[in-house]
């Protein structure tokens, strides 16, 4: 059994959740051996280049990451990385990275990672090939799911993601934020009312 | 002279990753398929709620496949075309019920292969394996794309570039799946769309 941080019995939880139904044996089997690695990122950090991560699953166990891109020499929030989210650091991989995706750490974060790269003999392997074939399938999930959230009612989104987010709303720019949630100021001004009075 | 479901399969998978077609993962992915299907058009390839779960390759034939969203409607996903493979993402990724669906506005022809099939065979081929990450970091990059677009794009120039990728769009999705693909309400998008 290996050392590992605290909180590893929640974070093991969303691991086996992660995987296929048909693999979280292979969890429950080999849990203990499963080396668990924290990493802290300082708040204002700026990160356009991960490779500490690559190969790896991680959640954000606490803090905040926002992530942004270039289009059109404009600079644009995707979506911010919370606690209990999944990391893909794949979104800014050097040889990928062609919108100037960007990191930035918006409050000190803690990150839990597993590393996926064992050797072929190793015991765990089967587990390992399972957790980053999930990886590779849900990061490119995860921007669909972004886009699903930009094609709701603007109205009711906002107001709910306002109040499930109140640090990440308070720490950006008034227009970066309306920018965000694909609203106009004016309309950002009310949305932010309402999330306030049900607060 | 008419080739086999293998050779059709695998000269698409070389086209997309620069491999020899001949490439023995890629002939034995292609064995694994089942077909050819044939559909009409108005067929479904798959429905929403559905627990059984299949990669499609399309040989032949244009459709759309659309999203389930929370608040209840649905939204445009994009075109279904020749030479893609496509896949319900929910149900790949953790068996549970179709949460999209895909209907073939043209006569097609595909072929399957089940969902847990496909995922024994990726675990099964390391470089298989390898291959697909590599295209499936580049299918993110092509998300990032459409995210920003769908956000920032300017909306009547965005419409032009739909119009002209998915002709006849307006024909086989609502005004409010296409609203919803742009990120506007229905409203605006009836203006954009005049």
């Amino acid at each position: 059994m290996t050392n590992q941080p605290p909180h590893t019995a929640v974070f093991f939880k969303y691991v086996k959740d992660l995987l296929h139904p048909d693999d979280r044996y292979l969890l429950a089997t080999n849990e203990k051996k499963v080396e668990v690695q924290t990493f802290n990122l300082s708040k204002g950090t700026i990160l356009s280049n991960t490779s500490f991560l690559d190969g790896h699953i991680s959640m954000v166990l606490e803090g905040a990451i926002g992530v942004s891109h270039r289009l059109d020499a404009l600079l644009n929030w995707s979506h911010f990385y919370v606690e209990k989210s999944w990391l893909f650091n794949l979104e800014i991989h050097e040889e990928l990275n062609k919108m100037d995706s960007t990191w930035h750490v918006l409050e000190d974060t803690q990150i839990y990672s597993i590393d996926t790269n064992v050797f072929e003999q190793n015991e765990l392997k089967d587990l390992m090939i399972a957790l980053s074939l999930q990886r590779s399938l849900l990061c490119s999930y995860q921007y669909q799911h972004y886009i699903n959230n930009h094609g709701l009612d603007r109205h009711e989104y906002s107001v709910n993601w306002i109040k499930s987010n109140r640090k990440v709303a308070a720490a950006l720019p008034r227009k970066e934020l309306a920018n965000f949630l694909g609203i106009s100021n004016s309309s950002l001004k009310t949305y932010l009312n309402e999330a306030m009075e049900d607060a | 002279m008419p080739r086999t479901k293998e050779q059709v399969i695998a000269l698409r998978l070389a086209e997309m990753t620069g491999l020899p077609e001949n490439f023995s993962d890629f002939i034995e992915f292609g064995a694994a398929f089942e077909g050819p299907f044939h559909f009409s058009p108005g067929e479904n390839l798959w429905g929403s709620g559905q627990s059984a779960g299949y990669v499609w390759f399309i040989q032949a034939g244009y459709g759309f496949d659309k999203m389930d969203l929370e608040d209840g409607t649905t939204m445009l996903n994009g075109m279904i075309e020749p030479g893609l493979f496509v896949c319900d993402e929910k149900n790949l990724l953790w068996g549970e019920l179709t949460a999209s669906s895909a209907k073939m506005y043209t006569h097609a022809t595909v072929y399957r292969l089940d969902a847990a099939q496909w995922r024994t065979f990726v675990y099964e081929h390391p470089e298989f394996r390898a291959i697909l990450y590599r295209v499936n970091a580049h299918f993110l990059q092509m998300r990032k794309l459409r995210l920003i677009k769908m956000k920032h794009k300017d909306k009547r120039a965005y419409w032009e570039e739909t119009k002209a990728r998915f002709p006849g769009i307006e024909l086989y999705c609502t005004q409010t799946e296409i609203a919803s693909y742009f990120g506007v309400s229905k409203s605006t998008m009836h203006r954009i769309m005049k």
